[in-house]
């Protein structure tokens, strides 16, 4: 492929200012984000919830270091048939949040999207206007064909190589880069970081709790069912007489 | 006043209890110096030295910082309000910290710092037992709170209530069950019931934990006293070296007490 020359005006007036674009706004995004976050009012539920599930998974795991009695007085507490925490938990069916009818959920998800997607969209829309009909950039390594409809838009060149890019094309490369940047300087979590976003939109799946604990109590219950009582300490004497080398009779 | 103020920031961050010397350090070099080169810090290093000045009962000290805070984010702010319900508390208004205190949780019924607080309300008035029933609602909400388990397992010893004590203290078990403290705690709970067989078993777990644990050392001694078997005596001799070892080594002029009151035991 030929060798092409791009004007280094380029690299001072599309390339950098791209860089720099996308990196102000997504700090902008993230400080916005964070004084227009409203306080989530817990719910109480959810948290005797949460805390019930994690007794029961610690007892689960350090049942052994009780003795048996207080361990089956617990494992009695929570998977009794009658009287059970966690039977008559899980029969309690959970208010479906259905996102489209509860107006709470609603107005976050329209807030999220906004505030995340419009950005993105106008101000890749202002870059194809200002910077469109010349090449920005080339990736350092070979492309296929079939790249070039989604990387060279504005630039219909049959005969280009795959690797140029457009600058839209590094505009989207900048967002997704420079997430490992965000990391750094904003700390995880952070609200200029949209690919987690748009995983979440992706997999669709539903918010954290609500729907879940009638399931997830269902699923403790039968694992503390199974779980027999070994008690770690049943030799506990002679295993530290013979293990401790100052205790050996000197 | 640079090392002064990063020391404090050592003791924020890793929660340090050394209560007198951050008091000490707030009297001597930062109360004099003008704070607002450090900015936002400022605001935190008031609100420990505040706290520091209330373990250690500097009340003046503790009132100065409050109104410097005050003075700046007004009694609206959650966090100051919880500041101004504890200094009530310490100068002994217990109602006008109670109703400080029902004002927050109106606003936000699942904050369990102050629901903390209007127990130890309770408990500095000698309520124990509304503290214990305050305290046990609150753990029907947050089972899994050490902090919380913790302090019932105290409130049930004052009342000598072992039973119960002893079932706050499995829970601390079950969630740190490799903290040689806490094994020692249910241990001497179950020395306290008469029950030297787990007692026994669990000082030893103790020891297994932190072979350094001297109580377990003396408690296995001891609890041997009362179960008379042959097993034991060996284990005996062998625990009573292992004392007197560590007093040599730590406290040596302690040793020829301690060498008599264990001549019984051997």
């Amino acid at each position: 492929m030929a060798e092409l020359l791009l004007d280094s005006a380029i690299r001072f007036w599309v390339f950098m200012p791209i860089v720099v674009i996308t990196f102000f706004v997504g700090m902008l995004r993230h400080y916005i984000s964070i004084i227009t976050a409203g306080e989530k009012p817990v719910d109480k539920q959810q948290v005797a919830d949460s805390q019930a599930l994690i007794r029961t998974r610690i007892l689960r795991e350090n049942g052994k270091y009780i003795p048996k009695e207080g361990f089956v007085m617990r494992k009695h507490f929570f998977v009794n048939e009658e009287n059970g925490y966690l039977t008559t938990q899980q029969g309690r069916q959970a208010p479906i949040r259905n996102p489209i009818t509860d107006p709470t959920m609603m107005t976050e998800m329209l807030k999220n999207n906004i505030s995340n997607m419009v950005p993105m969209i106008v101000i890749g829309g202002v870059i194809n206007w200002a910077f469109s009909g010349f090449l920005c950039t080339k990736v350092p390594f070979p492309l296929t064909y079939r790249f070039k409809p989604m990387l060279q838009r504005g630039v219909e060149l049959a005969t280009l190589d795959a690797s140029w890019l457009s600058s839209v094309s590094w505009y989207a490369i900048n967002i997704f880069g420079q997430r490992g940047i965000n990391n750094l300087l904003l700390g995880e979590n952070n609200a200029a970081d949209q690919t987690k976003m748009m995983q979440d939109q992706m997999n669709m799946a539903a918010v954290s709790m609500p729907q879940d604990p009638s399931k997830a109590f269902k699923a403790e219950r039968e694992g503390l069912l199974v779980v027999d009582h070994q008690w770690a300490f049943k030799n506990v004497e002679n295993d530290v007489m013979s293990q401790r080398s100052y205790f050996r009779s000197r | 006043m640079q090392s002064a103020v990063e020391k404090l920031r050592t003791y924020r961050e890793e929660n340090y209890r050394s209560y007198d010397e951050i008091v000490q350090l707030w009297t001597e070099v930062l109360s004099k110096r003008n704070l607002s080169s450090l900015g936002d810090e400022k605001w935190l290093i008031l609100e420990q030295v505040f706290k520091s000045a209330l373990h250690s009962s500097r009340r003046s000290i503790a009132y100065e910082c409050l109104e410097q805070l005050i003075k700046q984010f007004q009694s609206t702010s959650r966090r100051i309000s919880i500041l101004q319900g504890m200094y009530y508390e310490s100068i002994g208004e217990y109602n006008k910290a109670e109703e400080i205190y029902s004002t927050l949780l109106k606003d936000n019924e699942t904050d369990g710092i102050v629901r903390k607080r209007q127990i130890s309300i309770l408990k500095d008035q000698n309520k124990i037992n509304e503290a214990i029933s305050e305290l046990t609602s609150y753990l029907e909400v947050y089972q899994a709170d050490q902090e919380a388990w913790s302090e019932l397992c105290d409130l049930y010893l004052s009342e000598h209530d072992y039973k119960k004590a002893a079932f706050c203290a499995e829970e601390l078990l079950l969630i740190n069950p490799h903290n040689h403290l806490n094994h020692q705690r249910y241990a001497s709970i179950c020395y306290s019931q008469g029950d030297y067989e787990n007692a026994r078993t669990y000082y030893f777990s103790t020891i297994k934990y932190n072979p350094n644990n001297i109580r377990a050392l003396y408690g296995i001694i001891l609890t041997s006293a009362h179960i008379k078997s042959t097993t034991n005596v060996e284990n005996n001799n062998i625990i009573i070296e292992q004392i007197l070892k560590k007093y040599k080594e730590q406290a040596p002029d302690l040793l020829p007490i301690v060498e008599k009151t264990l001549q019984d035991f051997i």
